[in-house]
């Protein structure tokens, strides 16, 4: 019969009695070998019955068989004593941005990314979030949008080795990159998949502004680190984080150069001198300032990055220009939907660990003249390189006004049998205004070859059909990043 | 000479007990200077003095500091209207050296922790041995307080400067007033 003796540690009188027989003779021993009373009440429930048995399995009286050594806590202690002062804001950092103040007072609804508030929307009026995320995509497409991209890690990478350091660590090329552009740029683990992203600008020979994702920052800097210590310490180059050094202020839309153009000193605007994927330092309301071309929604978009003490005033001053041009301030959830409209991948939710540069349909960001790079020997793997394969999709919905569920699965048949395995899945999902209809983006198996065919998402409610499209689905030319 | 840490002009301080206080400090330069040896000592000539190369060990001379982090890491420190000279000057200095100059003025905000008890509060965060001859006035670590990096300095026998990143900053002193609360009841 199994008895048990020891709730925590699931040891049973057969445990104890097995001890006995195998030659334990002392109780501490008879302790280890069965771990009665080792649990976190230290045998507060069990020890007296284990010693019982014990003693009936070893023919000695029960003082004699003795006690084992309780360790602490062995009286009852409150959670709030192990918590200490970690509690309620102070249980985890909570890291504001230089908008922060601005956006309470404005009635901003804010959501938690990693330690990170970030604004998710701006309701206006009586507006709900819908309301509210269609409105900001409008307004950013037709005149001009603020968003704080504060967020996003920043590494400073210095020395007269950091194009080579570059050069080995993201999968672009670097080294031909001039001074003054950017470049977006990929980051693989070893084993080839992607797990982080941001745009690189090379300020001079031997000065880079990389940028990560919010969330890799931390991630990204000691993989940096980790490299420049143990695998390359010969070369001259040095990271140093400036997350925080910068506010960053991203002004997006066709009125983005109209916004800034008061500000800016010592910086030609024009398409011509400044165009997309350029970077630039000067002034900018009389403070120093990095000033990017870059766009994460297809606008025409410039990010100013200026020293994070004069954030709240920027912030401000900015504002006054962008309601001037008709504009509005956007939170996070738009900034997703304008992404999402272009195809643009987000980490974490396009990606999750098994996807490839050609899986998301970024081989062009693939340097392939490049003698090497963090997770190159990877990508000819032979899983890596077979087809069938999932690959990053746009989804149409059939009906346009079916929102689609993010993780929902997806299936060739309607009401596929039991046991079918999915082609993929539903990765994000939004109410796309500049289309007027819902989108999706999805990973799907071998899902580039399937452009223009109708899948399903199978729902409790019943399947949803969806045809599969290209993943820029808004300005597929890219000629609004032109302004 | 002049102290490089003071605290805020007119604003009271976060802290205010008999035994210790803790006041936010006015806004510098933090340079973050990472090099291999020629360009350290090329630094001294910026700087007015020689880089530290005691572990944990600070040098200050003329209204500036630098503060050793790391074998081949120093914070340097100046007065926030000499940030764009001083930059130059150390940036000319290693120039053609392997070396890195990054500022970092905006990124990190310091308090000073004054007082007969600031070991004390310190150490119900910080978990390291702040006990004098563990950690002698003139000493710098970078180390936790609870979750959060800071780097502190003992700049003198009960007093410290506490150092973290902007954002970490209201966490920091959340735990520290926290901690108070046990001080003022006893």
């Amino acid at each position: 019969m199994k008895a048990f003796v020891d709730y925590q540690n699931d040891v049973t009188a057969k445990d104890v009695q097995l001890a006995v027989r195998e030659g334990m003779m002392s109780i501490e021993h008879i302790k280890r070998y069965t771990t009665t009373g080792m649990a976190t009440d230290q045998g507060r429930l069990s020890n007296m019955n284990a010693l019982a048995i014990a003693s009936g399995a070893l023919g000695a009286p029960l003082p004699q068989v003795g006690l084992t050594t309780f360790r602490l806590p062995y009286s009852p202690t409150t959670f709030g004593t192990f918590a200490g002062s970690s509690r309620g804001d102070a249980f985890d950092p909570v890291r504001r941005t230089p908008s922060h103040d601005w956006v309470v007072a404005k009635g901003g609804v804010f959501e938690d990314v990693g330690q990170w508030k970030r604004t998710w929307y701006f309701p206006e009026g009586s507006e709900d979030m819908h309301a509210a995320v269609a409105r900001e995509c409008r307004v950013t497409r037709q005149a001009v949008g603020q968003f704080d991209a504060s967020t996003l890690g920043k590494i400073e990478v210095v020395g007269k080795d950091a194009a080579e350091f570059l050069e080995r660590f993201y999968t672009n090329p670097w080294k031909g990159l001039k001074p003054g552009r950017c470049r977006y740029a990929v980051l693989l683990n070893e084993a080839g998949y992607i797990i982080d992203d941001g745009v690189v600008g090379r300020l001079t020979d031997d000065r880079f502004h990389v940028t990560t994702t919010t969330g890799g920052a931390a991630r990204v800097f000691a993989m940096m680190e980790d490299f420049l210590q143990t695998e390359w310490p010969d070369l001259d180059v040095w990271i140093t984080s400036t997350t925080e050094q910068y506010a960053v202020i991203a002004v997006q839309g066709p009125k983005a150069r109209e916004v800034i153009a008061p500000f800016v000193e010592g910086i030609d605007l024009s398409n011509e001198a400044f165009p997309h994927m350029s970077v630039a330092s000067g002034r900018f309301a009389g403070l120093p300032c990095r000033l990017f071309r870059v766009s994460f929604t297809g606008e025409l978009g410039f990010e100013v990055n200026v020293p994070a003490r004069h954030g709240a005033k920027v912030w401000e001053l900015i504002n006054a220009e962008v309601v001037k041009q008709g504009g509005c301030v956007y939170g996070t959830e738009t900034m997703h939907v304008l992404r999402a409209e272009k195809g643009y991948i987000i980490i974490g939710q396009e990606t999750d660990g098994t996807v490839t540069p050609d899986d998301a349909g970024l081989d062009w960001a693939i340097g392939k003249k490049k003698f090497d790079f963090v997770g190159k020997r990877s990508l000819s793997r032979p899983d890596l390189v077979a087809n069938g394969r999932k690959q990053v999709v746009g989804l149409l919905p059939v009906d346009p006004k079916q929102m689609l569920e993010e993780g929902a699965q997806i299936t060739a048949e309607a009401n596929p049998a039991k046991g079918t395995p999915a082609l993929g899945h539903v990765t994000s999902a939004y109410w796309s205004e500049a289309l007027g209809r819902t989108i999706a983006l999805a990973i799907v198996k071998d899902g580039r070859a399937r452009h223009g065919e109708v899948l399903n998402v199978p729902m409790p409610a019943g399947a949803i059909s969806v045809k599969v499209v290209d993943p820029v689905m808004y300005d597929p030319e890219g000629t609004r990043l032109n302004g | 000479m002049a102290e490089i840490y003071t605290p805020v002009a007119g604003l009271a301080p976060v802290l205010r007990q008999d035994a210790v206080s803790i006041q936010k400090t006015a806004p510098i330069a933090r340079l973050s200077f990472r090099g291999r040896a020629e360009a350290q000592a090329a630094v001294a000539g910026a700087l007015g003095f020689a880089l530290p190369q005691a572990p944990l060990s600070a040098s200050a001379g003329a209204g500036k500091a630098a503060l050793w982090l790391g074998p081949d890491e120093w914070l340097l420190l100046a007065p926030e209207a000499e940030l764009v000279a001083f930059e130059a000057a150390v940036n000319a200095a290693v120039a053609g050296l392997a070396a890195s100059v990054t500022d970092i003025s905006h990124r990190q905000d310091a308090v000073l922790v004054s007082g007969p008890r600031a070991t004390w509060l310190l150490n119900a965060g910080v978990p390291i041995d702040l006990a004098l001859p563990a950690f002698p006035v003139g000493m710098v670590t970078r180390t936790l307080c609870h979750k959060a990096e800071v780097i502190l300095w003992r700049k003198a026998e009960d007093q410290f400067v506490l150092e973290c990143w902007r954002t970490f900053q209201p966490y920091v002193l959340e735990h520290l007033l926290d901690a108070a609360r046990e001080l003022s009841a006893a």
